[in-house]
């Protein structure tokens, strides 16, 4: 009570007290806030699927060459997951099976091809030992591919893509490749790729 | 001690939900994921030949002309390889004579061939006009037929059937010139060049 009868004393809480104030006022003027708001985030439901079109099936091979000696064209059956070519032969310069296949994408959103594995054939039990390039196997006398052209020129490459409700024609090409018949006789079994198509 | 223990809680807690978060994101990844897979049962190289060539021997040559060929009509023998006839000297006296061969070829290969190409060999010495199996240069006439007659000029085309394929081919060499010569004139090394190609 003594205190606050000091006139000095009185003035300088005042001025004290203004202050305080003042900062206060001033310190709100330096600070905002600010807001965002999402009305509303949507999440659409996402369809995948990435399969062989199995309308035509079994596929046929198409044989091209001189004569049908050493050359036989055995059937492609086709499930949406696999193709599984009957037992084939080629034997002398020229002879080739081609098959047309497609994969289709009835999925809502883009298919990638990211990975193509190939398996290399056997032959008595032992694995070959095959030239890899990509969807190319040069597998002794015969060489295996993917190609995107019924000419078997262009060959099926990664980051290939299919749209959502598109398909792609690929061609499984298998060949002879040497410019000589053999005197001897080989048979490789289990030659195989493995596409792996992600979303 | 209460605000460790809740401290601890909360740390557990967010732990536990980040790890949720992964797991959500790495099965939704592996769903947009497909394998497709083609394989090829066996194939089979088949082991064949590749074998077209001359009965080999020795040829006489067989005189022709007026009254059989002239006295001076010399048919010189014909020595045949696989691959090669080579005719021994030459002479052809007089208008009309002419030395007639029978050669045959044979495709003991397991390949089906064809006369893909007939190409004449010119005499360096001599000045020639060529259509395919024939070819006449100067007062001589080089043929190849498929008659004794020579009139069924040799073609392109055809079917050698594998293993047992023979055809019969005439080589005929005769005087056709408009009138006999003043100084004799020789020709070196003329012939035919027979391609046969897988058919």
């Amino acid at each position: 009570m003594k205190i606050l009868q000091n006139k000095n004393l009185r003035f300088l809480l005042l001025v004290a007290a203004i202050l305080i104030v003042g900062v206060s006022i001033a310190y709100a003027v330096l600070s905002t806030t600010l807001t965002i708001t999402f009305s509303k985030v949507t999440q659409n439901s996402i369809d995948w699927n990435v399969a062989f079109d199995t309308t035509n099936n079994p596929v046929e091979g198409t044989p091209a060459g001189t004569s049908a000696t050493g050359r036989t064209c055995g059937d492609a059956t086709v499930t949406a997951t696999t193709v599984t070519v009957a037992n084939s032969g080629v034997s002398k310069p020229g002879d080739k099976c081609t098959y047309q296949l497609s994969v289709k994408n009835t999925g809502s959103i883009l298919a990638r091809l990211a990975e193509i594995n190939t398996t290399s054939p056997s032959v008595g039990g032992s694995p070959m030992s095959c030239t890899v390039s990509g969807a190319s196997m040069v597998c002794g006398k015969i060489t295996y591919k993917l190609t995107t052209d019924a000419a078997g020129s262009t060959l099926l490459a990664t980051n290939s893509t299919i749209a959502a409700s598109a398909s792609q024609a690929v061609y499984l090409v298998v060949l002879y490749n040497d410019e000589d018949v053999s005197a001897t006789t080989q048979t490789q079994t289990g030659a195989s790729f493995a596409l792996v198509y992600n979303g | 001690m209460e605000r460790e223990e809740n401290k601890t809680n909360r740390s557990v807690f967010i732990v536990a939900l980040l790890c949720t978060c992964l797991l959500g994101i790495s099965i939704a990844y592996a769903v947009l994921s497909t394998t497709l897979t083609v394989t090829l049962s066996q194939m089979s190289q088949q082991a064949l030949t590749w074998n077209v060539g001359f009965q080999t021997g020795t040829v006489t040559g067989t005189r022709g002309g007026t009254d059989g060929g002239s006295a001076s009509l010399v048919c010189g023998d014909a020595t045949v390889t696989a691959n090669s006839v080579t005719v021994a000297n030459t002479t052809l006296a007089t208008l009309h004579d002419k030395c007639t061969y029978h050669l045959i070829v044979l495709n003991t290969g397991s390949v089906d061939a064809e006369l893909s190409t007939v190409t004449a060999v010119e005499p360096p010495s001599a000045t020639c006009t060529e259509n395919g199996a024939t070819m006449v240069c100067d007062n001589t006439t080089y043929k190849l037929t498929t008659d004794a007659a020579g009139q069924s000029l040799l073609t392109t085309g055809g079917t050698l059937v594998a293993t047992t394929g023979t055809l019969d081919v005439y080589l005929i060499v005769e005087y056709t010139g408009e009138s006999t010569g003043g100084t004799n004139a020789d020709q070196n090394n003329g012939g035919f060049t027979l391609i046969y190609s897988q058919k």
